[in-house]
């Protein structure tokens, strides 16, 4: 079971158009600097959504780091449970789209 | 020569298959992408594998499906993802060939004949294994030496699957077939069909392209071509322009409209979306052309001149209105409304200096018009707004031109 976990990037621009995620706050607050990352391209995420993915190594382990350039939001596989389905009779207007989801 | 290999690819419940990709829970659930009841446009639009067992069918309308599937979870569509995930698919398919033709938000055919990857079944499963792998999206393939064949192949097995219709088999796979299974062949076909005792493609083929001129006129003949496997219709190259012929915008509206202040106000609105559109594209329209549907859906189309090409919503407005009016009748509820600019030029053939009062004038609305559509572009539809279009901002509350999303075109052209 896994869950997308929004979280806020701190990304270096090169020059040569690049970008190079240097570390990420998570949900909680607490701050991991990425050793090295290494990008993948497009990628269909594990929890949730699809995006431009980047393996990134924190405290000596692998993990996906996602973007998606339709909301321009960043997020990562989080343990735990995804969030409950809808009720049936919640249809809610475009303009207050209830979810923030990776691709909301 | 050798034969052609075209590719047909379509994403499967394309809409839904978003929403459940950035909603994984959707998948524990029917649940399907319909539009806005209260605003009166409540049908479904895509629906996900739990719908579908349940009996919900494509187009119906909500209260409908809901009768069916009470615990039915209905999705407001959200066309800006969906034309984005649709445009990074092309991104894929133009990876293996430049002949890439869209047939629809969903639908592709791609010709690899002449491209180095030219083996069809093994482009099909790469295609299939790289949407899952980076777009979390499920395809089915058709593989077949022309686009109908192809085309009746990707509808054959779903999801997720690729079939392959060669010269060796297409006499068992194709030819048993439903004869409203093949493109081009509607409800209507079908029914006359079935009067001459031709139900499947096999029987359309037997019966002959005399018999089937005999019939459909002209198009009888591409029916036959299209059962027999003869069709030579090219895959289009990937942005190739196709040449606008019309402009057009229409809303079914969240209340009917009965009075002449809701129909002008609702026409102007629609209108202030072609004539930006218009100027989008660079091209002048010669002709107005109006469309109604009533409550009872009784749906009628009127045409008329423009007094001169134009692209100004000043100016095509009062026309189209003017046009309404002759042919509403007092006590008709209008449900839904279009307007539309046809016989267009292109807007160099307008440019010309005068120094006529008129002109002069005529070149300051332009100028006008066109500097709110930079100030829409920048701040939104909806900033800058017609004082008729306050009078009841439920019927009016509307970004037309940003919303507007253009659909299919046909397979043998607009």
């Amino acid at each position: 079971m896994s869950r997308p976990v929004p979280v806020t990037v701190i990304l270096e621009m090169r020059a040569s158009g690049t970008r190079h995620p240097l570390e990420i706050v998570w949900e909680d607050g607490r701050r991991y600097e990425i050793t090295r990352s290494l990008y993948l391209g497009r990628k269909a995420a594990r929890s949730a959504g699809s995006g431009e993915c980047w393996l990134c190594l924190i405290q000596g382990r692998h993990v996906p780091l996602y973007y998606s350039p339709l909301t321009g939001c960043w997020w990562m596989d989080g343990k735990g449970q995804a969030e409950a389905p809808p009720a049936p009779e919640a249809y809610r207007p475009v303009k207050d789209r209830g979810h923030k989801g990776p691709g909301s | 020569m050798s034969d052609r290999v075209v590719l047909h690819v379509d994403q499967n419940a394309f809409y839904a298959s978003v929403e459940m990709l950035r909603r994984p829970s959707l998948k524990t659930v029917p649940c399907a992408v319909a539009g806005d009841p209260v605003n009166r446009h409540g049908i479904v639009l895509a629906k996900n594998q739990l719908a579908k067992t349940a009996g919900i069918k494509t187009g119906e309308t909500v209260w409908q499906a809901k009768q069916k599937c009470p615990g039915l979870v209905l999705i407001p569509p959200d066309y800006k993802s969906y034309l984005y995930y649709s445009r990074v698919a092309r991104e894929i398919y133009r990876e293996y060939t430049d002949r890439v033709e869209a047939f629809g938000i969903d639908e592709c055919w791609l010709d690899l004949t002449g491209c180095p990857d030219r083996d069809g079944p093994a482009v099909a499963e790469a295609l299939r294994r790289r949407m899952k792998a980076e777009l979390g999206l499920t395809v089915s393939v058709g593989v077949s030496w022309n686009k109908i064949y192809a085309k009746l192949g990707s509808d054959l097995k779903k999801p997720d699957a690729t079939t392959v219709i060669s010269r060796a088999s297409y006499r068992e796979q194709v030819y048993p077939l439903p004869a409203g299974n093949l493109l081009y062949v509607g409800r209507a076909t079908e029914r006359k069909l079935g009067r001459f005792g031709i139900r499947t493609i096999g029987q359309m083929v037997d019966a002959g392209p005399d018999f089937l001129q005999a019939q459909f006129g002209i198009v009888g003949l591409s029916l036959f071509a299209f059962a027999g496997g003869l069709d030579q219709t090219p895959v289009a190259l990937s942005g190739r322009e196709v040449p606008i012929k019309s402009v057009g915008n229409s809303l079914t509206t969240r209340r009917d409209l009965y009075t002449e202040q809701d129909i002008k106000a609702v026409t102007y609105m629609l209108t202030e979306s072609v004539a930006g559109r218009l100027r989008d594209a660079g091209m002048a329209a010669r002709t107005v052309q109006v469309s109604l549907r009533d409550y009872a859906l009784y749906n009628f189309e009127r045409q008329a001149p423009l007094p001169r090409p134009t692209l100004l919503c000043s100016e095509i407005a009062p026309e189209a209105f003017k046009l309404i009016m002759a042919h509403f009748q007092p006590g008709q509820w209008i449900r839904s409304l279009g307007v539309r600019a046809c016989n267009l030029i292109p807007q160099s053939r307008l440019n010309q200096e005068s120094f006529l009062p008129d002109d002069r004038r005529r070149q300051a609305v332009f100028r006008l018009e066109d500097t709110i559509d930079s100030l829409r572009g920048r701040y939104g539809g909806l900033s800058v707004r017609r004082g008729i279009s306050l009078v009841d901002r439920s019927l009016t509350e509307h970004d037309i031109k940003s919303e507007n999303v253009i659909h299919p075109v046909g397979l043998s052209g607009p």
